[in-house]
């Protein structure tokens, strides 16, 4: 038998031991992004001569080089266009094949899930070859639109079984209600099921938006023109064949985070658990 | 409102029939009760009536609409889900008033219904409240609401009471049925609870495998059931169905029970059963009466088991093999082990013939050439 005392002491030193590794694991993650802001305060070209941790001189000249004497702003926004288009779209087609498949009793329908899982399976730069011909036959190759097209066929699939488990969590009986009460299956959808599938939709939305954003593949394969360029291929041209322009490249490396997280930051409150509850018991 | 008929409607999911062709028809201002085991096909029934499932085979009418293949939306009927199957989003105003925001109306017109409703169900505190805040009963009530905003044509509950618990389904069934009396609307209530078909029902649809076994009155399942299904399914405790062949004995005609062959019980005279013939007795409990000690009466059992709920006590026999339950009011109930005497009250029987069905005195023999015929 161990003794009150000793139960205690344990507790606190579990305590301890539990923060520890809690500050270790948040170090690991945050100092990467700690030391790209760094770097990218840094003034042009000396990001190599750094000695301490905190850097001696700060200034955001890196910044500002990137958005007046490179095309940074042009870059964002191609991303921007292309991300929310391809997120918008892969929902579209997600929420709709995924309801059906919720929904609809038909032959086949395992198949078919089981189909698009597979096409998750195989790895990007397997696909992208294919792709590269099939666009270039469509005329698809160096536009934007082609950039779109690639990216919903990376996230509709698991947009599809996203939203079919989030509809599959919504009773049916909840539709059959509001059938009952005056609705037609689409104004029930549109009435009930739709609302309260919201913040899977809000998960659906960033997973697409985040998987478009950070494309690299697929940008740098179906695009030439500078012009069309995504900011992922943007950030990729500052390092060179001989030298890297590190101070710059970490300034748009930050630059290219925030909007992912001011997405994530609005999206957040749409995910929230429990919206559910009370409907049925 | 309006009067439901069922026509001959079936029901196949895949290759499996569930509704064997059903045919009831509910007058207009009746309440009825499906009532069955699960899977029965009660529910399924309601579903079909509300368009929620597709009947395959036979017509379904609301007055004179013969309804199948409308939309459920277009069939003009209100339902209370198990599941209260309430609008999670929705605050309670909202939820009640969304089927006549459906039919278009303003929101101003919206609110004198909502209000009404919420006052006939006391929910006029919680209007604001969304359904995760509410208890069972109050959800409940909202369901209720939402269905009696509207004028509908007939009501249809789908066992509402059953996520319930007891005292609570207690008063909710009262307040179906004080609904029923002053909305005087048709309404249809599925349960399994059979406590719950006798003191709701006008009249009762005993459903088994998918095909009605017997409809009638609370009063006539109970005392007339059609069958040994309808007699041992209606009454707690269950009837005491006792299966054994005829045989003679001086003067009269007695059954000799399968379960203890040493055993007879005398046949009223008035029945028209031929000896050798394999029959089902039944007795209700309440007419299964004690007399203890055992005394000079030709049977005796011992005491093995003993429920009581206060007032009644389910007493049950064991009479060589044969196991007879005897509910008693009001008295204390015999001790465990107590050999007591039983006597079945004169003229209470209920007599099945070999397939089940009940036989009336005198018309047992032509009612069964009558089905054979038929076959």
């Amino acid at each position: 038998m161990t003794s009150p005392r000793r139960r205690r002491l344990d507790s606190v030193a579990g305590q301890v031991f539990k923060a520890a590794g809690i500050v270790a694991l948040g170090i690991a993650v945050l100092f990467p992004i700690y030391w790209m802001a760094v770097i990218a305060l840094t003034p042009t070209g000396f990001s190599r001569s750094l000695t301490s941790l905190v850097p001696a001189e700060v200034t955001l000249e890196n910044f500002v080089t990137l958005f007046t004497e490179r095309p940074m702003l042009r870059w964002l926004w191609n991303s921007i266009i292309v991300a929310a288009a391809s997120s918008f779209l892969s929902l579209a087609f997600g929420t709709s094949c995924g309801y059906a498949l919720s929904r609809l009793r038909f032959r086949g329908a395992g198949l078919v899930l089981i189909l698009v899982l597979a096409t998750q399976m195989m790895p990007a730069t397997s696909i992208v070859v294919p792709l590269y011909i099939l666009f270039r036959d469509f005329g698809l190759l160096d536009t934007m639109q082609g950039m779109v097209l690639g990216h919903v066929s990376l996230v509709a699939p698991l947009a599809i079984w996203m939203a079919k488990g989030f509809f599959d969590s919504i009773p049916a009986d909840l539709e059959g209600a509001a059938r009952i009460d005056g609705c037609t299956r689409l104004s029930a959808y549109w009435h009930v099921a739709l609302p309260l599938a919201m913040p899977g939709l809000a998960a659906i939305f960033i997973y697409g938006f985040v998987t478009s954003w950070h494309d690299f593949l697929f940008a740098k394969t179906l695009i030439n023109s500078q012009a069309l360029w995504t900011a992922a291929t943007g950030i990729s041209s500052f390092r060179g064949e001989y030298f890297t322009l590190h101070e710059l490249q970490m300034a748009a490396a930050l630059t290219f985070a925030l909007p992912v997280v001011i997405v994530f930051l609005v999206m957040q409150r749409r995910i929230v658990s429990g919206a559910l509850s009370g409907s049925v018991r | 409102m309006a009067d439901v008929t069922f026509k001959g409607v079936e029901k196949t999911f895949g290759n499996l029939k569930v509704i064997h062709g059903v045919d009831i028809d509910i007058a207009d201002g009746e309440l009825v009760v499906f009532v069955g085991p699960s899977g029965c096909g009660k529910s399924t029934l309601l579903r079909m009536l509300a368009g929620l499932e597709e009947n395959t085979g036979g017509e379904i009418l609301i007055g004179t609409d013969v309804v199948n293949g409308l939309p459920p939306k277009d069939r003009d009927i209100a339902m209370v889900f198990q599941n209260y199957a309430l609008y999670p989003h929705m605050t309670v105003a909202e939820n009640i008033g969304f089927p006549l925001r459906m039919q278009g109306l303003t929101a101003a017109e919206r609110k004198k219904h909502v209000v009404r409703a919420a006052e006939l169900l006391g929910l006029e505190s919680y209007l604001e409240r969304y359904p995760r805040e509410l208890s069972g009963g109050q959800r409940q009530r909202v369901a209720m609401g939402r269905a009696i905003v509207r004028e509908p044509r007939a009501f249809l509950f789908d066992e509402p009471l059953s996520n319930l618990d007891a005292a609570l389904r207690v008063q909710m069934r009262k307040e179906v049925k004080l609904l029923h009396r002053r909305l005087e609307a048709t309404m249809i209530f599925v349960t399994h609870d059979q406590v719950e078909a006798m003191t709701l029902a006008d009249r009762i649809v005993v459903l088994r495998d998918g095909r009605v076994e017997q409809i009638g009155t609370p009063e006539d399942v109970y005392r007339r059931p059609a069958s040994t299904f309808v007699a041992g399914f209606i009454g707690s405790p269950p009837i005491n169905l006792i299966a054994g062949t005829v045989r003679p004995l001086p003067g009269k005609l007695g059954l000799v029970p399968d379960a203890n062959p040493a055993l007879t019980f005398d046949l009223p005279e008035e029945f028209d059963f031929s000896s050798g013939q394999h029959i089902t007795l039944g007795v209700r409990p309440e007419n299964l009466v004690l007399v203890s000690p055992a005394g000079k009466q030709e049977l005796e059992g011992k005491v093995v088991f003993c429920e009581s709920s206060g007032q009644e006590s389910a007493v049950t026999l064991d009479l060589g093999g044969l196991q007879l339950v005897s509910s008693i009011w009001g008295e204390e109930a015999p001790l465990i082990g107590n050999m007591v005497g039983v006597e079945i009250r004169a003229g209470e029987v209920l007599l099945f013939d070999e397939r089940g069905i009940r036989v009336d005195p005198g018309v047992a023999e032509q009612e069964h050439r009558d089905f054979t015929d038929a076959e």
